[in-house]
């Protein structure tokens, strides 16, 4: 893996279960909105470059976050099961160590919808035969 | 499971699984099945009909006003009916059309773009198209009584009860909330889907750049709808409950309402482009024949406009008295989505930089999207600049900007995903004459209704003006842009022929007659009800392409190829 504390975070957001883009947007959208919010107040010289300096800090971090998200377009898939969803190819799953650390390949057991749409199969199967 | 006990000394049988059928539900055939589906390609189906009937509708509403403006003091439509007809069409175009057929173009392909079965939430997502279309049954049922007619952003005092005392102005708030809330679940489906349910090796890094725009879109929806039905809610109040929320006569302030709108409105813009960027950024490699220049590029900087568009929305107020030094960074903040926006502008062009190109109606619109998008932008970043606003603002030259971006951006991106992608819909393919001469009717005709609209603009006249005098200088112009708007409006009618006659007598079509590069070639056109029968493993961002490649190889080595290749190879 690259030495990227970027990559780092947003494997273990997403190991977790957190959308990690999705978490970086908001506090940078945060970021933006408080040097807004700041400069309208006070409508200083200082307030203004408070402002655009946070908008360029969220532009560059956002933009690392997008390359992290995106890199894993570089990894090689690992062979196994069709029934597993990319982000358990990724990430290992649930309860998995974080970044680096895989699990071998285990066969997933179809939830919800999903079994429920095996088990519809299986009974219109039944039914056929 | 069963447990036999047949004796106190009997053995226990062990538990053993059983399947028991209980009988299989029928399925509604017919109109019903149709009304009752919860198929993401059925429900998109309902949306694009729906929507497309809304476009002929907001349609004909603009060549209404491009018929009283052909001709100075013209008195076919009087200024009360004028004021009517231009709330319902900028109404039904931006609710009722273009932000709702991307919902229907992306509930047909998502799903089949990343190997899914369906969406995350099939019922809830039948639930969004069945709110959009009690929105607009609520909308256009103001017609027959009083229509609204404060504009589509309703501005206060304008819209309250003194100055609009009908109940149309009523039912464009509620048309406001319902298709909002149709936007929002639609939006968390379509979240939910993109992150949950993607085909196994489909990381993000390898996602379709037009699932990229819907996320970024759907995000930008949840995101930004919630101060729109804020302000329409306080609105509301306003105008029935007696609360002062946006009158200064009781302590309320009706700028209050602009930076709500407006904090909905400008991501609105972008909630109605990004998806069509999407469409391009699929369109140009299929027809380059080359993969697309820079995915990566391409997909931050959609995520990047996506930010940006929520820091820019005074860029709308202008005009409204604020100190310089915040108007100077709203100017900074909306001249820097053009990096973003050009990053995408210059990565198409190197797509179709020495491609094999195929000349084919999809990629007609996809150029005639990047020739114009490119100076709706131009004026963009000419409107961001203030001084420059100070003057134009509430000019023609407004209207030509929007239209470049959204009628040259938004629905050039909508037709090419129509021509691109109807032969996966319905199995045939769409006639290419007439695609050709759509496009060059809607290009001739847009380009005549609004490229004049700059000068008139420049001249000063102001928008939202339904009479002027002969001796204003603006007759000929106006003349121009109305031939322009019925050459144009011929042009759209050419494809809905072209749909109507395509629907059964187009040549059939086959599983992937552009040789795309996404999954959702990989399945018969139409695709069946459950989309796959083997979900392909996803090694890139072109994987059938790389599908193609092993089938090639395969054939190589076998001498024949009969079926695409099975999952896993």
């Amino acid at each position: 893996m690259r030495p990227n504390p970027f990559i780092r975070i947003n494997r273990a957001a997403e190991t977790a279960g957190y959308p990690a883009l999705l978490v970086v947007t908001v506090v940078c959208l945060a970021i933006v909105v408080a040097g807004v919010a700041l400069l309208a107040l006070v409508e200083t010289p200082w307030a203004f470059a408070m402002a655009i300096l946070s908008l360029i800090a969220a532009v560059a971090i956002l933009s690392a976050a997008m390359m992290a998200t995106l890199f894993d377009a570089e990894e090689p898939v690992a062979r196994g099961a069709v029934t597993r969803s990319s982000s358990q190819e990724r990430g290992g799953g649930r309860g998995a160590a974080a970044a680096g650390t895989r699990r071998p390949a285990a066969p997933a057991r179809p939830k919800g919808r999903v079994a429920a749409q095996t088990r519809r199969g299986k009974d219109r199967a039944a039914l056929a035969a | 499971l069963q447990r036999t006990e047949q004796s106190p000394a009997a053995t226990v049988v062990s538990p053993r699984p059983e399947v028991v059928l209980r009988g299989l539900q029928k399925h509604p055939t017919g109109w019903l099945a149709w009304l009752t589906t919860t198929d993401h390609k059925r429900i998109g189906v309902m949306y694009l009909v729906a929507t497309f009937v809304f476009f002929l509708l907001g349609g004909t509403e603009a060549l209404l006003m491009r018929l009283q403006l052909g001709a100075p003091d013209n008195t076919l439509i009087d200024p009360e009916t004028y004021n009517a007809i231009m709330t319902m069409h900028g109404t039904t175009m931006v609710f009722l059309f273009v932000v709702p057929v991307w919902a229907g173009f992306a509930n047909y392909m998502v799903p089949l773009m990343i190997g899914a079965r369906d969406v995350a939430f099939p019922r809830l997502n039948a639930l969004s198209f069945w709110l959009l279309v009690a929105g607009a049954v609520t909308f256009y049922s103001s017609v027959f009584f009083s229509p609204p007619a404060a504009g589509w952003t309703s501005y206060t005092p304008l819209a309250t009860g003194d100055y609009i005392p009908g109940n149309g102005q009523d039912a464009w708030i509620y048309l406001v909330h319902l298709t909002g809330l149709s936007s929002m679940l639609g939006s968390i489906n379509f979240v939910a889907t993109i992150a949950n349910m993607r085909a196994p090796g489909m990381s993000w890094g390898r996602l379709p750049l037009f699932c990229w725009s819907v996320l970024a879109q759907a995000l930008m929806l949840i995101g930004a709808l919630p101060a729109v039905a804020a302000a329409v809610t306080m609105q509301l109040t306003d105008r029935h409950f007696g609360t002062c929320f946006f009158d200064p006569t009781c302590g309320g302030d009706s700028i209050l309402y602009q930076h709500l709108f407006w904090f909905f409105g400008h991501p609105e813009v972008y909630i109605m482009i990004l998806p069509g960027f999407g469409v391009i950024s699929e369109v140009l490699p299929v027809f380059a024949r080359k993969p697309i220049f820079g995915y990566k590029a391409i997909a931050a900087s959609t995520f990047g406009i996506a930010f940006l568009s929520m820091l820019v929305w005074a860029h709308h107020m202008f005009a409204v008295p604020t100190g310089v030094i915040v108007l100077v960074f709203f100017m900074v903040s909306s001249m820097t989505i053009a990096v973003p926006t050009g990053i995408k502008v210059f990565n198409w062009l190197a797509t179709l930089w020495r491609g094999s190109i195929v000349l084919k109606t999809p990629l007609y619109f996809a150029a005639g999207f990047l020739a114009l998008f490119t100076m709706g932008g131009i004026t963009g970043v000419m409107l961001a600049i203030f001084p420059i606003d100070w003057q134009v603002t509430d000019t023609y030259f407004v209207v030509a900007h929007f239209h470049y971006v959204l009628v040259a951006g938004s629905v050039n991106a909508i037709f090419a995903a129509l021509y691109y992608w109807f032969p996966k819909m319905t199995g045939r393919m769409m006639s290419e004459g007439l695609g050709k001469l759509s496009f060059w009717l809607t290009f001739v005709g847009f380009n005549a209704t609004f490229l004049v609209q700059h000068s008139l603009g420049l001249s000063g006249m102001p928008r939202r003006l339904s009479h002027y005098p002969a001796n204003a200088g603006w007759d000929v112009l106006n003349l121009i842009s109305t031939i322009g708007s019925l050459i144009l409006a011929m042009g759209v009618l050419v494809t809905v022929v072209n749909v109507l006659v395509s629907l059964k007598r187009g040549r059939r079509a086959g599983n992937d007659p552009w040789k795309g590069n996404t999954l959702e070639w990989f399945v018969p056109s139409p695709p069946p009800e459950n989309n796959f029968d083997v979900v392909p493993r996803v090694r890139s961002v072109e994987p059938l392409q790389d599908i193609r490649r092993e089938v090639g190889a395969a054939s190589r080595t076998v001498g024949t190829v009969a079926q695409p290749p099975t999952p896993g190879i």
